[in-house]
């Protein structure tokens, strides 16, 4: 059975004992300091799906599908013992086959799974660079803490899925096919340390400290 | 009273704008922001460097020629690895879309006499290297026969010797969909036709998918005496009428094909009535009197031999035979002598109809080419029926003549594409071809279709119109209820059992709206619909009042002469085929006479085609760009020429003008002939036909520094045009564009082997205005 703390013997001298005593309180005491006002460290974790063509639909002969199509799945690993901060989601209308893209919108995660649908960029307007552009149109997003709130289980579960719907067109070219062209889209998903993790290396300080005073009074 | 003198320094700085008028927007002044450089290609077809040198070598016989093995011994066009690197030529007309360093361009491939196809490739550094993606569209496979190829510059010659094919491409992107405009080049066709409408599906180096590798125009080889384009496909045919078998009085001509299980029948429609004609004396009434008759350059290239004292050369005019719809045509005054065609007649009861039996078939299309006179009825309707005849109901859009004495070739209705699935095995379809009204005539009575009607609706308003323009307003003009008819050709009902796609070619399908256009000028970003700035040429219309204007001298160095009228036009289209041209009447600005010029339609400031100046701007030239600016302003990229160099290709610089705020038809030119962006060869110490004066040109050095015949930037010191510019920051652009060397046409006789239709690229930086 181990010695209790309070009957601990240093096997050398009692001077040498204090020395080596204070030193090592002082190292702990610097590594505190250091904890204490170092800045907590996010990590970025950064997928991105290639380029996406659609197929083609008149609107005459063919019509798209109704709901949400996927263009691919961001998969990741949220560290453990981090949380997820901040999400940003960013691509192009249109991509290097064709700088247009049909009307759309775009999403994370899909309606009736155990994702929640969060809207992240629109191309509404025919007239708009996304629809009658010369070139492809950058667009961007940040989630708000409510959007990621609602894609929890998916983070959790290191899967979300990245889809678009059509636009009931207000227009259409009879005959002709329109396609969702969209270029690589780069998820960015910002993580910290959880606070409980936090709180255990202040307790694991603590005790250190209370460790030391004992020391002294011995 | 420091306080009050501070107060009236801010209230005249607040009130000066509207007391004194603000500021004018400043144009945009360009600058060059590196040296021009010939680009380079990676991969793709031959190019002019593999061939040889200026004066030795070639396609024929160079160090490496255009066919493997090459010479005498022909063999296979060549086609590049991407290892392979070569300067960009012989490629021109580009037309460039993107923006920063990584774009996509469209070139029109054009080794001299031997081939014309499109070409797409990209670029990741904004158009100084680019790499081969794809090849479409081309006129021939065949090797030359010599390093110039020559001596069979004929169509349908063995080798053709004929670059006469699809060229001045350009790409229309809208909503995820895909079009490509290409001119045709042969003769009738170019400048009068639509251009041909492609959509193209691109994915990955398939960039220009589905376009066949061959053109429709394509003539295979060793093909005489009984050449078959793809254009007009022998199998598929469920029933085809080409005429050529038959002769004269024709009102019910038998099919040259039959694969269905009846009888095809053909018939006009309503060349026998009462109507009255305007014939001088008055004549009453007129008898079907249908013929076939020999008529030039539909899609049926075989030659009947007693028609065409040529035909043994194959050599256009081919003249094969048409089906001609029309009445009598006789003695004026004589009962029943009339021309058939007239006014009276209500729309959808005149033209022909042709009952074909399709059981057994599926995916059905139907292809013929149409010919109008110059004053048959401009405007035809193609209408179905399923059960036999008992109603008819119209397909596809009104098909609008390209202005008389020429076809309109391969018209295709592809009834699997539109969904229409009665019409397969049905023992009971047939369609017809009839006459409607002209729903682009300006006069009286005004067109319009009731409410929930269509083209043939009884109370439907209008009137038929002549296929040739007016000469004086370039209108359309009532039919003149004498004289015009239709003839057809290769009328085929194509089909397949298995449901298949029957069509084994790429069909024409070819605009509507565009006056005689040679190619798309720009295209106005964020518009539906589309709004494109076009470029419209009549050959040969200097002598022909309104635009018979003063023609210009002999042009130097080359002698040449030219009278084609050019101008600049803006048209619209919702569905990238049917165009409606809304160009504004605008006065040519020069005349050589105290009365001023007519007015034409076209856009103001930006060319005069009645100028001799060898300052002025007759001819603009297609493939240009236009960039919204931050001042308000359009600003336009285009390409142009004058009496100097007497040829309405429009070559002899690159020049930048600023449309007035957000009006596309009025343009102030910044950059002109004598400050341009980029200029051929100086010409100097020569007498202005219009002023008199001793000028050079261009009198002040271009931007990007002045191209030297034989000396620097040599490679588009003989013509310069097609400029692409790519914005690539807020302050600049890439800009690319083709140029010729001058040794291609000095003294028009000399043949430089080794550097002409070049495409190059520099780089140009902007003040006073910001870039999208």
């Amino acid at each position: 059975m181990q010695e209790p703390l309070q009957n601990l013997r240093y096997h050398g001298s009692a001077s040498n004992y204090m020395t080596k005593l204070k030193l090592t309180s002082a190292i702990l005491g610097l590594g505190a300091a250091i904890i204490f006002t170092a800045p907590v460290q996010a990590d970025d974790i950064i997928q991105t799906l290639p380029s996406y063509d659609s197929p083609g639909y008149d609107f005459v002969t063919s019509t798209p599908p109704a709901g949400a199509t996927t263009i691919g799945t961001f998969t990741f690993t949220i560290p453990v013992g981090e949380d997820v901060t901040g999400i940003t989601i960013s691509g192009t209308f249109g991509n290097g086959d064709s700088p247009t893209t049909a009307l759309s919108d775009y999403y994370l995660g899909i309606p009736g799974g155990d994702e929640t649908e969060v809207p992240v960029a629109f191309c509404d307007d025919p007239t708009a660079n996304c629809a009658s552009g010369a070139s492809a149109t950058d667009w961007s997003a940040t989630l708000t803490p409510t959007q990621i709130l609602d894609l929890s289980s998916a983070l959790a579960a290191g899967s979300i899925d990245f889809t678009y719907t059509w636009d009931t067109p207000t227009f259409e070219i009879p005959f002709v096919d329109q396609f969702v062209y969209a270029g690589p889209t780069t998820l960015d998903i910002t993580t910290t340390p959880e606070p409980n993790t936090i709180l255990f290396c202040l307790s694991g300080l603590a005790g250190i400290v209370v460790l030391r005073r004992r020391f002294r009074k011995v | 009273m420091k306080k009050i003198e501070l107060a009236l320094c801010v209230c005249m700085a607040l009130l000066a704008p509207g007391l004194f008028g603000a500021a004018p927007a400043q144009n945009a002044q360009w600058t060059a922001a590196s040296a021009p450089i010939q680009a380079t290609i990676a991969g793709g077809p031959w190019t002019l460097s593999q061939g040889g040198t200026a004066t030795t070598g070639g396609a024929y016989d160079g160090p490496i020629p255009y066919c493997t093995p090459g010479g005498s011994g022909g063999g296979t066009p060549l086609l590049n690895p991407t290892s392979v690197v070569n300067p960009f030529n012989p490629y021109y007309f580009p037309w460039v879309v993107g923006s920063g360093q990584n774009v996509k361009g469209y070139f029109d491939y054009r080794p001299k006499d031997i081939n014309e196809a499109i070409v797409e490739a990209i670029s990741t550094d904004a158009g100084k290297t680019w790499t081969f993606q794809q090849m479409a569209e081309q006129l021939t496979s065949e090797c030359p026969n010599s390093d110039s190829n020559t001596a069979n510059d004929t169509p349908g010659g063995n080798p053709a010797g004929n670059d006469d094919g699809e060229g001045h491409a350009s790409l229309i992107s809208f909503s995820g969909a895909n079009f490509l405009y290409t001119l045709n080049r042969s003769t009738p066709h170019v400048d009068s036709d639509g251009l041909i409408v492609h959509q193209i599906v691109p994915k990955g180096v398939n960039a220009l998918n589905p376009l066949p590798a061959n053109s429709p125009f394509m003539q295979p080889p060793n093909c005489l005496p009984n050449c078959v384009q793809p254009l007009a496909p022998t199998s598929n045919v469920i029933a085809g009428w080409n005429f050529n078998s038959l002769s004269g009085t024709q009102n019910t001509p038998a099919p040259s094909t039959n694969n269905s299980s009846g009888t095809p029948a053909a018939s006009a429609l309503g060349m026998t009535n009462n109507y009255t004609y305007s014939t001088s004396p008055v004549t009453v009434g007129s008898v079907n009197t249908d013929d076939v008759t020999a008529t030039t350059l539909s899609s049926d290239p075989l030659i009947v031999l007693a028609n065409n004292s040529l035909a043994n050369n194959n050599v256009a005019p081919n003249d094969n035979n048409a089906w001609r719809i029309r009445g009598a045509d006789g003695k004026a005054g004589k009962a029943n002598e009339g021309n058939g065609w007239n006014l009276a007649a209500p729309p959808c009861t005149q033209g022909a109809q042709f009952m074909v039996n399709t059981t057994g078939y599926h995916y059905i299309v139907l292809q013929f080419d149409w010919y109008t006179t110059n004053q048959g009825v401009r405007d035809l309707q193609v209408l179905y029926t399923t059960n036999g005849g008992t109603s008819w109901t119209p397909v596809g859009p009104i098909q609008v003549s390209g202005g008389g004495s020429a076809f309109n070739n391969q018209i295709t209705i592809n009834f699997h594409a539109l969904g229409i699935t009665s019409v397969e095995n049905n023992p009971n379809f047939g369609v017809q071809m009839v006459s409607v009204y002209d729903p682009d005539y300006q006069g009286t009575p005004a067109y319009s279709i009731p409410a929930g009607g269509n083209v043939c609706s009884p109370t439907a308003t209008g009137t038929y119109t002549g296929a040739e323009l007016d000469a004086t307003t370039n209108q359309p003009d009532v039919y003149n209820n004498n004289s015009g008819n239709w003839r057809f050709d290769e009328v085929n009902f194509l089909g397949t059992a298995n449901n298949t796609n029957p069509i084994t070619s790429d069909p024409i399908v070819n605009t509507t709206g565009l006056v005689n256009p040679d190619g798309i000028l720009a295209v106005v970003p964020n518009t539906y619909p589309i709004e494109v700035l076009y470029i419209s040429k009549t050959l040969n219309s200097d002598y022909v009042a309104p635009t018979n204007y003063p023609v210009c001298p002999p042009s130097i160095p080359n002698g040449n002469l030219n009278d084609d009228v050019e101008v600049v036009r803006i048209a619209t289209t919702a569905n990238f085929v049917n165009f409606t041209d809304i160009t504004p009447f605008n006065t040519p600005a020069f005349s050589l006479t105290s009365s001023p010029n007519t007015p034409i339609q076209m856009v103001n400031g930006l060319s005069d085609p009645s100028t001799t100046s060898y300052s002025g701007i007759r001819w603009v030239s297609p493939n240009g760009t236009l960039i919204k600016l931050s001042n308000g302003n359009w600003g336009l990229f285009f390409g142009g020429g004058n009496c100097l160099d007497g040829d309405s290709d429009a070559f002899h610089a690159i020049m930048y003008a600023e449309s007035n705020g957000s009006d596309l038809t009025n343009w102030t030119v910044i950059n002109g002939i004598n400050n341009p962006i980029a200029s051929i060869a100086q010409v100097s110490n020569v007498t202005d036909p219009q002023s008199g004066q001793t000028v050079t040109i261009p009198a002040n050095a271009p931007v990007i520094s002045q191209s030297v015949a034989g000396g620097p930037f040599d490679w588009f010191s003989g013509r310069v045009y097609g400029p692409q510019a790519i914005v690539t920051s807020p302050t600049t652009v890439s800009l690319i564009f083709s140029g010729y060397n001058a040794g291609f046409q000095l003294g028009g006789k000399s043949r430089d082997y080794s550097n002409y239709r070049n495409i190059g690229q520099v780089n140009l930086s902007v003040a006073n205005v910001t870039l999208p």
